[in-house]
């Protein structure tokens, strides 16, 4: 998961450089698999407006372009024929270094001067591959420092995910850990609307594969471009921008870690129905490609056709598009056990999946919908409803465990006081109640891999840090010895190289046509390679 | 007249790097146990606390032959079978072969050695692991050996750690080596998982332990200054004779 600097300083101080905090996560959170720093050595990027485009007289590919940047026109050269006037882009002018260490200097382009060079994602280092030049929306002046506005230079920080840490695959899950393990303070949390819950739009759960599932209704949404930041970030992220609306589900996805969906109003009918799926149904997502159900799925539908394969895709029909007027946005929870098991059949792994799989929060649907709605008004102008509809059948109650405070220390071997392992409880948020003995701790629903006091072992020993425990050698009185099969082995491996014989060491897999002596009849069903695919019989085939 | 010249042949480099490994942990009370390549997903997955369903079992990547059986992806299973057929305390050794579905390269191998440890006992602590690896990696390699223990994670054990050791080329001072940071990441360890101690018939109240595992190739190529794992299984005469 990559995490940038930039944006978790949005909900954290941050107490250290990026060398320390990335010493603090290796030794308190997870592994730390590199830091990039994004931006680094770019400048010289400002923006632009367009203000005539003219075509090239000797080159049919190429626009000849008037670019008012602030205090002077320039007259800049561009492949990319889809700019318009108007249009702000980014020019880097002569002298700018862009990624990559790409130096650009005025030059001509089959005979004509361009003064500067319009840039796309690319450019900047947001993009594996741009084909257009990059469109600002956002209302800033020509002559604005672009890559300052852009907060361009970042560290992104790829945290490693274990399994057991799914609270780490959201920038507050990280906020929050941060403050944890004292690389930060102040954790503050973004702006949401209010919605209350009550008769929205329609929802009907018919299957347990799906164990909430919250619906809004927004109308009158303007469906454009997303503001430029919201575009970097989400290139941090790996994730490409398709339009406003798409962008915030998948911002809040990044940010709460609770993957949310969007349809189109227009597309679906008037209620939600999520069912089981039978059986041979077939289904096309937004992927492109066509799905058949083997009777397992949870699916989204309304009563009709399928909307969606829950917690997984979106169905292609009912996506949101550059037409759509109103918006039902969808906050549920799936089982992570049939989600994995449909994502596995149906080979399919998105941010999504991936997140349900290992255990999403059940109980913050109000804090993201809210969430949802707040960026969709500011982005996007809709008129949100003030009710949302919540079927929620069985609440999933926060996991109470009973910590024996001797059981931390000898399981450790350390002597961490009461009032120690009280503070360490509640600088990871977990409520605790002092009980004889131990506590008794309520581990929030956004960490369902502790389910146990072990876990609960591993959440203390790592805040208090395994670099404080002392090295104590066991004391035992157990004896160490081979067996005599081993003994004998050894001795005939002892007599052979004696008699100048060296030992080899071959693979036990091998092809089964040099087989000479006996056939092989045991065979891996996902070999490597065909030639690697049978287990051998006999020793002697390792020559 | 001179007497005759005999040649003699020469252990492979991974055998001398188990027997070595061996020797160490036999001084403090451990025995060897060898078990099966060919493993059942019980005894490789299930008994270890990796239910089929667990995002754990994409952690490493199996060879099947049947729908439960495959290649051991590693000898955490030849422990399993030791459990249950010995009473509690005990220590033991596990080295063997085991199968990834990785490709080849210079550090990886679709099969390749590990050797594991696992030790039980009452009253077990992270103490405990700590001293007996830097027991082992100072007998190893020389020297007085350091480690740092960092949050990591397997389904068999919990806490779960990855093992950095402070940089035998260097001295912790930053090298080639260990890339600058003074730590060379060594060994995966932790404490036994109270479900895997159930799994094979111990009351986790009564037993405790922990469980470390390296690979064989990591180590001596650490130790000889091998940079390709693939020299191991080329079997050129040239190596042999190292």
């Amino acid at each position: 998961m990559n995490i940038s600097r930039n944006w978790i300083s949005e909900y954290i101080d941050l107490k250290d450089d990026t060398d320390n905090l990335v010493d603090k996560i290796k030794l308190h959170s997870t592994n730390v698999e590199s830091v990039e720093k994004l931006g680094e050595g770019i400048k010289g990027v400002i923006v632009g407006r367009i203000l005539e485009i003219k075509d090239h007289p000797d080159a049919d590919k190429i626009v000849i372009c008037k670019v008012d940047v602030g205090d002077k026109t320039l007259q800049i050269l561009t492949a990319d024929k889809s700019v318009k006037v108007n249009d702000l882009i980014p020019v880097a002018i002569d002298g700018a270094v862009l990624a990559g260490n790409f130096k650009i200097k005025s030059r001509k382009m089959r005979g004509i001067m361009s003064e500067g060079m319009m840039c796309s994602l690319e450019e900047l280092g947001l993009e594996e591959k741009s084909e257009y030049v990059y469109k600002i929306p956002d209302d800033i002046d020509p002559g604005t420092d672009f890559v300052e506005y852009l907060r361009l230079k970042d560290d992104i920080i790829d945290i490693e995910i274990f399994p057991n840490r799914p609270d780490l695959l959201s920038y507050l899950g990280v906020a929050s850990e941060f403050v944890a393990i004292d690389a930060a303070e102040n954790l503050g949390y973004p702006e949401i609307i209010k919605v209350e819950k009550g008769e929205g739009f329609p929802v009907y759960i018919e299957y347990e594969g799906c164990k909430r599932y919250s619906a809004l209704v927004v109308e009158d949404v303007e469906v454009k471009p997303s503001p430029a930041w919201l575009v970097k970030k989400l290139a941090t992220a790996g994730i490409r921008s398709i339009n406003n609306i798409v962008d915030i589900t998948n911002y809040v996805l990044l940010e709460t870690g609770h993957p949310v969906h969007a349809f189109d109003m227009d597309l679906i009918g008037d209620k939600i129905v999520v069912r089981k799926a039978e059986k041979g149904e077939k289904v096309v997502l937004l992927d492109e490609k066509e799905y058949e159900m083997n009777g397992t799925e949870t699916l989204i539908t309304d009563g009709e056709k399928i909307l969606a394969l829950g917690g997984i895709m979106g169905g292609q029909d009912s996506g949101i598009n550059e037409n759509t007027k109103s918006v039902l946005l969808e906050v549920a929870y799936f089982d992570p056990v049939n989600i994995r098991k449909s994502a596995r059949y149906h080979k399919i792994s998105s941010d999504s999946s991936y997140r349900f799989e290992r255990g999403v929060d059940p109980n913050d649907a109000e804090f993201v919908m809210g969430r949802l709605a707040y960026l969709i008004k500011e982005l996007a102008n809709g008129k949100v409803s003030p009710v949302m509809t919540d079927v929620y059948p069985q609440y999933i109650e926060p996991k109470q465990i009973f910590i024996r405070s001797s059981y931390v220390n000898e399981r450790l071997g350390v002597t961490i006081k009461e009032e120690k392992i009280k503070e360490i409880l509640d600088k990871l948020g977990f409520k605790s109640e002092k009980v004889e003995n131990g506590f008794k701790v309520t581990v929030p629903t956004r960490r369902p891999d502790i389910t146990e006091e072990i876990d609960l072992v591993e959440e203390i020993g790592r805040i208090y840090g395994y670099h404080n425990i002392p090295s104590v050698l066991p004391q035992n009185n157990l004896i160490g010895g081979i067996s005599d099969y081993i003994k004998f082995r050894e001795k005939v491996s002892e007599v052979m190289r004696l008699n100048g014989y060296n030992e080899a060491f071959t693979f036990a897999f091998m092809d089964n046509s040099r087989m000479w002596l006996k056939e092989g009849e045991v065979f891996l069903s996902n070999p490597i390679s065909s030639e690697l695919g049978t287990m051998r019989p006999l020793l002697v085939y390792g020559f | 007249m001179p007497g005759a010249k005999r040649k003699i042949g020469y252990e492979h480099i991974l055998k001398q790097t188990i027997r070595e490994v061996y020797d160490i942990f036999s001084n403090m009370g451990y025995k060897i146990v060898e078990g099966p390549e060919i493993e059942t997903t019980w005894h490789n997955f299930d008994a270890l606390n990796t239910p089929e369903w667990h995002p754990a079992r994409d952690m490493q990547d199996t060879f099947y032959i049947e729908d439960n059986i495959i290649l051991r992806t590693h000898t955490s299973p030849v422990q399993v079978r030791t459990m249950l057929n010995h009473k509690p305390p005990l220590a033991i050794i596990s080295p063997g072969r085991v199968y990834r579905k990785d490709e080849p390269d210079a550090t990886h191998s679709p099969a390749f050695n590990q050797i594991e440890g696992l030790y039980i006992d009452k009253n077990v602590t992270v103490g405990h692991l700590k001293a007996t690896l830097e027991r082992f990696l100072t007998m190893y390699f020389g020297g007085s050996r350091k480690v740092l223990l960092r949050p990591s994670y397997f389904p068999f054990v919990e806490p779960g750690y990855e093992v950095d050791v402070d940089c035998m080329f260097c001295g912790g001072k930053g090298c080639n080596v260990c890339k600058g940071t003074g730590w060379i990441e060594i060994l995966g360890a932790g404490l036994v998982h109270p479900n895997v101690l159930k799994n094979v018939g111990y009351d986790p109240d009564e037993w405790q332990g922990f469980a470390f595992g390296t690979g064989v190739e990591r180590i001596a190529m650490l130790k000889h200054g091998i940079a390709d794992m693939r020299e191991f299984y080329r079997n050129d005469m040239r190596f042999l004779g190292l």
